[in-house]
C-alpha cells in the first residue's frame, strides 16, 4: 500500500508531501494538482519499472515539468510503500545533462525498512541482495533508470516485491471515445485512458472467469445481457455486447449483439470501471481513478462506489483506492472521513491537508465544496 | 486562503430567485463566484410546488442560517431569504415569525444574525409590477402573464435605486416593497 509520496520541484509540486490510507478522496478546485500527483505516480512507474526512455521531444521530468517559478534545476520524488512485511522507500534525484537537454538521474536508491536493496547514484549502481550486502557494482548510464533494468532474481526478492507492486500500480481515467473494441493483442494492464480495454479484456479471458463480472454488468446495464470476443480478423478480436431489450418486464425477441463502439459513452465506462473493480481491485494492489465519475449517470455511481469500498474494507484482499474526485455522491460518502483537499493558494504550490468543515457549519461536504467554504 | 461565496439564497421559486440574483448584478456582486443559490424547483402548472417550496423554505433558513452562523467568525456572510405573504392575514411578522419558530427556542433570531428576509406581499410577482410602476395592490394576484427577464431586470434596476436614493420614491409604492427597502440596501 502507497503510504507517502513526496515531490519536489515538479509542475505545482514544491515540497509537496501527502501521506494515504487504505482508501483516499483526494478533492480540490480545478487546477489544484488532483491529476498532477496521479501523473507523478506514473511517471515514476513508467521510468522506475517500466523502463520508459526520456525523450527530448516530450515533456518527460525536465523542461515543462520543472516548477515554472523554481531556479533549482534538480526534482526530487520520494515514494513509501508498506508491504512484504516492512516498509519500501524509493527516492529519485533527477536534473537534466546534455545537447540536447536529457534527465540525468542524481540518485535513485530502494530502501526496505531503513536498509538499503538498491542504489544508483551518478553513474555507479549498487546491487544489494536480501541481506542487505553490496554485492555487485557496475557503471550504468545515467540518462535512464537502472533500478527498471533489473531482473528477478532469487537474491533480490526484496527489490523484485516492490518493482511487481510498482509495475501494478494502476491509474485509470477512463474515457469511453478511447476505448477501443477491437483486440489486436494481449496486455497485463490497462492504459490510463482504458484506450486499450479489448487488448486487457483478451487477456483477463484467458486467465479468469467473468462471471460475477458479467452478473454485475447486467444488474447496472439494462438489458445488458453478455460480452464476448469474436473473430475479426488475423489475429484480431472484437468485443461484442450482447443487448436484450424488454417491454414491461417483458423480453422481447430481438436480443443483438452491438460493437462497444455503439454502446453509450456511460455504458462505455460503466463496462470499464466493473472490469477494473472485478479484476483489477486484487490483494496488496493500489488503484488511482482519476474522475472515473465522468459520463455516468448519477444513479450509477453509488453501486460502483460501494463495491469498491467493500471491496478495500476485505481484510483479505488489503487492496488500496485513491479516486480523484468532484462528484457530491463521493464527496458526501467520503469525504470527512477520508478526503485530502489539495489547494493552491494565490495559484502558488500545491498545498493538502485533511478535508473537514472549518466552521463547523453542519453543510454537506459537497455544499462546502460548492461554497468554497472547506479551505477557510 | 481562496474566497469562498459570501451570500447564500433560500427562496420559494425562480421568479424569487431570478429578481434576487437581478439585483445582486445590479450591485456588481459577482453572482457567479460569490453567490450560492440553493435548489429552488421548477414552477409546474396547476401543482402543487407553492406549498412545498414554502416548507422547503422553512426547512433550508433553518439549516443555513445556522451554517451562516458558524461561518461568520471566518468571513462575512450573508443569508438572503425570499418568501410570499400570499395569503391576507399573513406579512413580514408573521412570516418571520414562522421561520424563527421552525429554529427553535435553543438558537432564536438575534439582531446581528446574517441574514435579510425579504416577504413579498401578495407574490414577488406584485413587487416586479410595483417596481415597474403599475398601479397594484396587496390583495390581487398578478402572478399571470408571468414577468420577462428584461422586466424583472428593470424592476431590480429600480429597487436599487430606490433602496438607495428615497426621494425617487413613489409615494403610492406598497408598504411590504416601501418597508423592505432597507433590507436591500444590506445586500448591497
Amino acid at each position: 500500500m502507497l503510504t507517502r509520496l513526496f515531490v519536489d520541484n515538479y509542475s505545482c509540486m514544491v515540497n509537496f508531501e501527502c501521506t494515504f490510507g487504505p482508501r483516499q478522496l483526494i478533492l480540490g478546485s480545478n487546477g489544484a494538482g488532483k491529476s498532477t500527483l496521479f501523473d507523478v505516480l506514473a511517471l515514476l512507474r513508467d521510468f522506475c519499472v517500466r523502463g520508459k526512455l526520456p525523450n527530448p521531444n516530450d515533456e518527460f521530468f525536465v523542461g515543462r515539468t520543472r516548477t515554472r517559478w523554481q531556479k533549482e534545476p534538480k526534482q526530487a520524488f520520494e515514494i513509501e510503500v508498506n508491504g512484504n512485511d516492512g516498509t519500501y522507500k524509493l527516492r529519485l534525484e533527477i536534473d537534466s545533462y546534455g545537447n540536447p537537454e536529457l534527465p540525468r538521474i542524481v540518485k535513485e536508491q530502494v530502501y526496505f525498512s531503513g536498509k538499503p536493496i538498491f542504489s544508483f547514484e551518478m553513474g555507479e549502481v549498487h546491487l544489494y541482495n536480501d541481506f542487505y550486502q553490496d554485492k555487485i557494482r557496475y557503471p550504468f548510464d545515467w540518462h535512464r533508470s537502472a533500478l527498471a533494468t533489473i531482473t528477478e532474481r532469487k537474491e533480490n526478492t526484496k527489490l523484485s516485491w516492490f518493482k511487481r507492486w510498482f509495475d501494478g500500480l494502476l491509474i485509470v481515467s477512463p474515457d469511453p471515445r478511447q476505448m477501443s473494441g477491437i483486440a489486436a493483442q494481449e496486455v497485463k494492464n490497462p492504459d490510463k485512458y482504458l484506450a486499450n480495454f479489448a487488448d486487457w479484456y483478451r487477456h483477463l479471458r484467458q486467465e479468469t472467469d467473468d462471471h460475477d463480472y458479467i452478473k454485475d454488468l447486467k444488474e447496472v446495464i439494462e438489458g445488458f445481457d453478455g460480452m464476448r470476443l469474436v473473430e475479426a480478423g488475423e489475429r484480431r478480436r472484437e468485443i461484442k455486447v450482447r443487448m436484450t431489450p424488454s417491454e414491461n418486464g417483458n423480453i422481447l425477441k430481438q436480443d443483438s449483439e452491438y460493437l462497444l463502439s455503439e454502446l453509450s459513452d456511460g455504458q462505455r465506462v460503466l463496462i470499464g470501471l466493473y472490469a477494473i473493480l472485478h479484476f483489477a481491485l486484487k490483494e496488496g494492489s493500489t488503484l488511482c481513478f482519476d474522475e472515473p465519475d465522468n459520463f455516468i449517470a448519477l444513479r450509477e455511481i453509488q453501486p460502483w462506489l460501494t463495491k469498491v469500498i467493500d471491496r478495500t474494507e476485505d481484510e483479505k484482499s488489503a487492496s488500496q483506492v485513491l479516486i480523484a474526485s468532484h462528484h457530491p455522491e463521493l464527496l458526501n460518502r467520503m469525504a470527512f472521513k477520508e478526503g485530502l483537499f489539495l489547494d493552491r493558494p494565490g495559484g502558488r504550490y500545491t498545498k493538502v491537508r485533511k478535508f473537514d468543515d472549518p466552521s463547523q457549519t453542519g453543510l454537506s461536504a459537497a455544499e462546502l465544496v460548492a461554497r468554497g467554504w472547506e479551505r477557510e | 486562503m481562496s474566497k469562498g461565496i459570501g451570500i447564500v439564497v433560500v427562496c420559494e421559486d425562480q421568479e424569487q430567485q431570478s429578481l434576487l440574483l437581478r439585483y445582486m448584478e445590479t450591485c456588481r456582486i459577482n453572482t457567479s463566484r460569490d453567490v450560492r443559490l440553493t435548489y429552488v424547483p421548477a414552477r409546474i402548472e396547476g401543482g402543487k410546488s407553492k406549498d412545498a417550496g414554502t416548507k422547503r423554505v422553512k426547512e433550508m433558513f433553518v439549516k443555513e442560517l445556522q451554517a451562516c452562523r458558524a461561518r461568520q467568525a471566518k468571513a462575512k456572510t450573508l443569508l438572503i431569504t425570499m418568501i410570499d405573504a400570499d395569503r391576507e392575514k399573513w406579512n413580514y411578522d408573521t412570516r418571520k415569525s414562522e421561520l424563527e419558530a421552525t429554529l427553535g427556542d435553543d438558537a432564536p433570531l438575534k439582531i446581528d444574525d446574517p441574514y435579510v428576509l425579504f416577504v413579498p406581499k401578495r407574490h414577488v410577482e406584485t413587487w416586479i409590477r410595483a417596481a415597474l410602476g403599475s398601479s397594484v395592490n396587496e390583495i390581487d394576484d398578478y402572478k399571470k402573464p408571468m414577468p420577462t427577464k428584461e422586466e424583472i431586470k428593470k424592476a431590480a434596476n429600480n429597487i436599487y435605486l430606490w433602496a438607495h436614493d428615497n426621494s425617487t420614491l413613489n409615494p403610492s409604492l406598497i408598504p411590504s416593497l416601501k418597508n423592505s427597502l432597507p433590507d436591500w440596501k444590506k445586500v448591497g
